[in-house]
């Protein structure tokens, strides 16, 4: 079971222990400052330097935060065009890998599939086996429909601020991925965009195909050669900054798995955001 | 206006399932979830209607040269040099006799039936431009065939005379039959009626008035070809002896003939050669203008058609070459 | 697949490539030639034809009978045209391709016409033998139509000796016996023809004033065909002529070419078809 670390900007507001920084004092290592032993009376924290210190003589005690657990939530997109190519097998390897994670760093994590509604609905919770679950499920998957329910999921998100992973392959338009990202603002968004290198790199040098597609049922002719491929290829990075910029606004960049899903990478994405 | 037939018309019924590549399930699609990424790419839908348009004409052609089409016989109007001649063949018994007035005689002759109809065959066959007609006569006339193109069918009938003719030489039915041959038909042409007969018969004086008035009315030549046994007698040069109307009624006839206020001429034929030159004169006699139908040969168009499917089955052939079949899946 | 289909299309356009070279499939097909020779002698002029849309003079009858026989023999066939009358056959037309000229065939059979006899009499015998004659001269099977009515009574035919024909003795007319139009020479009805009409000089009839009563007459004309070799049925229908004509065993073979180019076509058609469908 692929597994990372991930790790917030940002404090939790649980209650219960877990491995992330919190605004919850309580046992930790994190010191918050000091209080006099009157407000707080845990001799065991007493501070005689800063007593010793005092002006007015009174005894400090210590006061450390606690480390919470924050929710981890995964909103897969599982409209249409997720189900073409190997994009199943990345998305459950994903979302096992996501599961597992948060099983193993003590966090609460709770899985919402959504294409027109949502059809796969698994509320937070701690368990072990639900990696597991969740990869053979997604791999079969209900992949039809449209994106459209992911603009509804908020009431299904709770109020806790979570880290959430917004799965997608992100084809629909930037106007749409905006409406997502706003909506989804209370949360620490991590897009994660599904991309296949086929999608740029025609099977052929030269050719013609009638594509149409499986969301919308827009339907276009396209003709392959290899200046029109660099055009395509270009369609893409432009695509790929474009999404950079949009999401930077909200949070955090994108991240981007072309093909094949290496975990250290997105270890690598925690630490490079949340520096 | 030419005229398009069908040689296997029913192939037609398929043509509908031409218009099937307009269908939708006939749409060949990828899967392709990025379309919204394209937009940067100008689309295009000519090269898709184009492929659309062209199977859809390769298909039609296919089966509109499967049911070979031609354009039909076209018969176009031509100003000729010709006629409209009814040939008006003596058919009795004595026909049979050759030149030399024999019955079957010298194998060494031809019978005056049979020299007659093969020279009038060649005659024919030289003609093509002329419209024929053949009435055959001996006691009774009988019209084998009105006036008409079709060569090979008068060249039937005038060979069908080379069968043993029966009964005797009765001219005047033959005539107003041969004239009758004319009524209504409009008159484009000069009208012949070419007599070949081996005697001549006596006419009643009525008969004779209404013959002359058919000929007058009608407008129609007369060229009688007179095959005579060296025995009987020379129209143009009488002999100069009391003649009645029963040992010659030849000359009585010719000289009848000549009051029909009409052109006439008489030839004289003794032998297989001078029938041949009679019929030589006739034919330089009758050359006039006239309007006739030239028959252009029916035109197959077929290899048109499938010359054109190929044309454009190769480029179909490629463009399926070049189709993409699996991308993403 | 793409393979597939690409096969289809180079299947396709190989039957075109065929198609233009224009194959031919040689074929023996069945044709005939015919002498056709009817009796035009004056108790066809009897009426006993009762069928909607057809004359009922026998003459009429038979004649159009042949005309649905030039429409329906297979192209290739040939068909001359006869009369008969009195003691002989006449030939009209020597055999000519029924479908390439059919019309003008169909002109020299409308204007076949009773006028055309010399004569009055007639001896079928004589004229059938005469018709053997002539069909044998021109390779060709004799259709012989015949209401077999002869007129004088003659007690015994001749005999036969050429060689056994084959084709058919048509028998045109009925069984009971109806009496014969006296016509006038521009056709139109006088009256019918009376036993006391005949020449007197033929003393072996009774002289009654009774209508002179013509039937088919089967037994002679069965006689006559047994004799000569042809098959004898009696004229009922076009259709049943014909069927009757179109025997196989009268057909000669003619090679003809079968044009291949249709069924090129169609399989190109469908083969292309499968490639852009599937």
């Amino acid at each position: 079971m692929e597994e990372f670390h991930y790790r917030i900007p940002w404090r939790s507001r649980n209650v219960h222990p877990g491995h992330h920084r919190s605004q919850i004092q309580g046992v930790g290592l994190e010191f918050r400052g000091h209080a006099t032993l009157i407000d707080y009376p845990d001799p065991r924290k007493l501070d005689i330097h800063a007593s010793l210190h005092d002006p007015f003589g009174q005894h400090k005690v210590k006061l450390f935060s606690q480390t919470s657990l924050i929710p981890i939530l995964v909103v897969a997109d599982l409209s249409a065009s997720m189900g073409l190519g190997t994009k199943p097998k990345l998305l459950s390897r994903l979302a096992a890998a996501i599961a597992y994670s948060a099983y193993r760093t003590g966090d609460l994590f709770g899985f919402l599939g959504v294409n027109d509604r949502i059809v796969l609905q698994y509320p937070l919770r701690f368990s072990k086996c639900l990696a597991l679950e969740l990869k053979h499920r997604l791999e079969k998957g209900p992949f039809q429909g449209k994106h459209l329910g992911m603009l509804r999921v908020g009431p299904y998100l709770g109020r806790q601020r979570a880290l959430l992973f917004l799965i997608s392959d992100f084809h629909f338009a930037l106007t749409e991925v905006e409406a997502l990202l706003t909506r989804l603002k209370p949360h620490d968004v991590v897009p994660v965009a599904l991309w296949m290198s086929r999608e740029w790199q025609a099977p052929a040098r030269w050719g013609w195909a009638k594509l149409y597609d499986p969301e919308t049922g827009h339907r276009r002719f396209l003709w392959l050669s290899p200046s029109s491929q660099a055009k395509l290829a270009c369609a893409f990075c432009n695509r790929r900054e474009q999404l950079i910029a949009l999401c930077r606004r909200y949070g955090r960049p994108p991240f981007f798995i072309e093909d094949e899903f290496y975990p250290e990478k997105l270890t690598q994405y925690f630490l490079e955001t949340c520096a | 206006m030419p005229e398009i037939g069908f040689a296997h018309p029913l192939w037609l019924f398929l043509l509908p399932l031409a218009t099937l590549p307009y269908l939708p399930f006939a749409r060949r699609q990828l899967p392709y979830p990025a379309l919204a990424v394209l937009t940067g790419i100008a689309s295009t839908t000519w090269p898709e209607k184009l492929h659309k348009a062209c199977s859809c004409a390769f298909l039609s052609c296919l089966i509109v040269s499967a049911s070979c089409p031609f354009v039909k016989e076209q018969k176009v109007a031509r100003l000729g040099q010709g006629a409209h001649i009814v040939l008006t063949i003596d058919h009795s018994s004595s026909m049979n006799e050759n030149f030399s007035g024999r019955y079957f005689g010298g194998s060494a002759h031809e019978t005056k039936s049979a020299a007659a109809r093969r020279l009038l065959i060649e005659f024919i066959r030289r003609r093509p431009k002329d419209l024929f007609g053949v009435v055959a006569f001996s006691t009774a006339p009988r019209q084998v065939l009105p006036l008409t193109a079709d060569k090979e069918a008068i060249i039937a009938a005038v060979g069908a005379l080379g069968m043993r003719g029966r009964g005797l030489t009765n001219i005047a039915p033959g005539l107003a039959m041969a004239l009758e041959t004319f009524r209504g038909q409009p008159l484009t042409g000069s009208r012949v009626i070419l007599l070949v007969s081996d005697g001549g018969a006596r006419i009643d004086p009525d008969v004779q008035d209404r013959l002359r008035q058919d000929f007058q009315d009608l407008a129609v030549n007369l060229y009688w070809v007179y095959l005579r046994n060296p025995s009987g007698v020379s129209v143009l040069n009488p002999p100069k002896r009391r003649l009645s109307e029963t040992s010659a009624p030849e000359i009585f006839l010719h000289q009848y003939f000549q009051t029909l206020g009409v052109p006439y001429r008489v030839f004289e034929a003794e032998n297989p050669q001078s029938l041949a030159q009679a019929i030589a004169t006739v034919e330089t006699l009758e050359n006039r203008p006239l309007p006739y139908f030239e028959t252009l040969p029916r035109r197959d168009l077929s290899p048109y058609g499938f010359g054109l499917a190929l044309i454009l089955g190769v480029p179909l052939l490629s463009w399926a070459a070049l189709e993409i079949e699996r991308w993403l899946a | 697949m793409k393979k597939l289909r690409l096969g289809l299309w180079v299947v396709t356009l190989g039957f075109v490539t065929a198609a233009l070279f224009h194959p031919t499939w040689v074929l023996l097909q069945p044709v005939y030639r015919y002498l056709m020779v009817v009796d035009i002698t004056q108790s066809m002029h009897a009426r006993d034809y009762h069928l909607l849309g057809l004359p009922s003079e026998r003459l009429a009858f038979a004649k159009a009978a042949l005309e649905q026989a030039i429409l329906n023999l297979p192209c290739g066939s040939q068909i001359g045209l006869g009369i008969f009358t009195h003691k002989d056959t006449e030939l009209l037309l020597e055999p000519l391709e029924v479908c390439q000229h059919a019309p003008s065939l169909r002109t020299a059979l409308r204007n076949i016409d009773w006028r055309s006899a010399w004569a009055a009499d007639s001896f079928i015998a004589y004229g059938l033998f005469d018709a053997l004659r002539a069909a044998e001269g021109l390779q060709a099977d004799l259709v012989f139509l015949t209401d077999g009515d002869q007129f004088p009574k003659t007690p015994s035919d001749p005999g036969f000796f050429g060689r056994p024909a084959r084709g058919w003795l048509v028998g045109v007319g009925g069984m009971r016996p109806v009496p014969i139009p006296k016509l006038d020479f521009e056709g139109r009805l006088l009256g019918y023809w009376q036993i006391t009409d005949l020449s007197r000089d033929r003393d072996l009839l009774p002289r009654r004033a009774e209508l002179l009563l013509s039937r088919l007459d089967e037994t002679h004309l069965r006689q006559l065909a047994n004799i000569t070799g042809l098959e004898y049925f009696q004229l009922m229908t076009p259709q049943q002529l014909v069927q009757n004509l179109r025997r196989p065993d009268l057909a000669k073979t003619l090679p003809t070419e079968v044009d291949l180019r249709p069924w090129l076509g169609a399989l190109a058609f469908f083969a292309a078809l499968a490639a852009m469908l599937i």
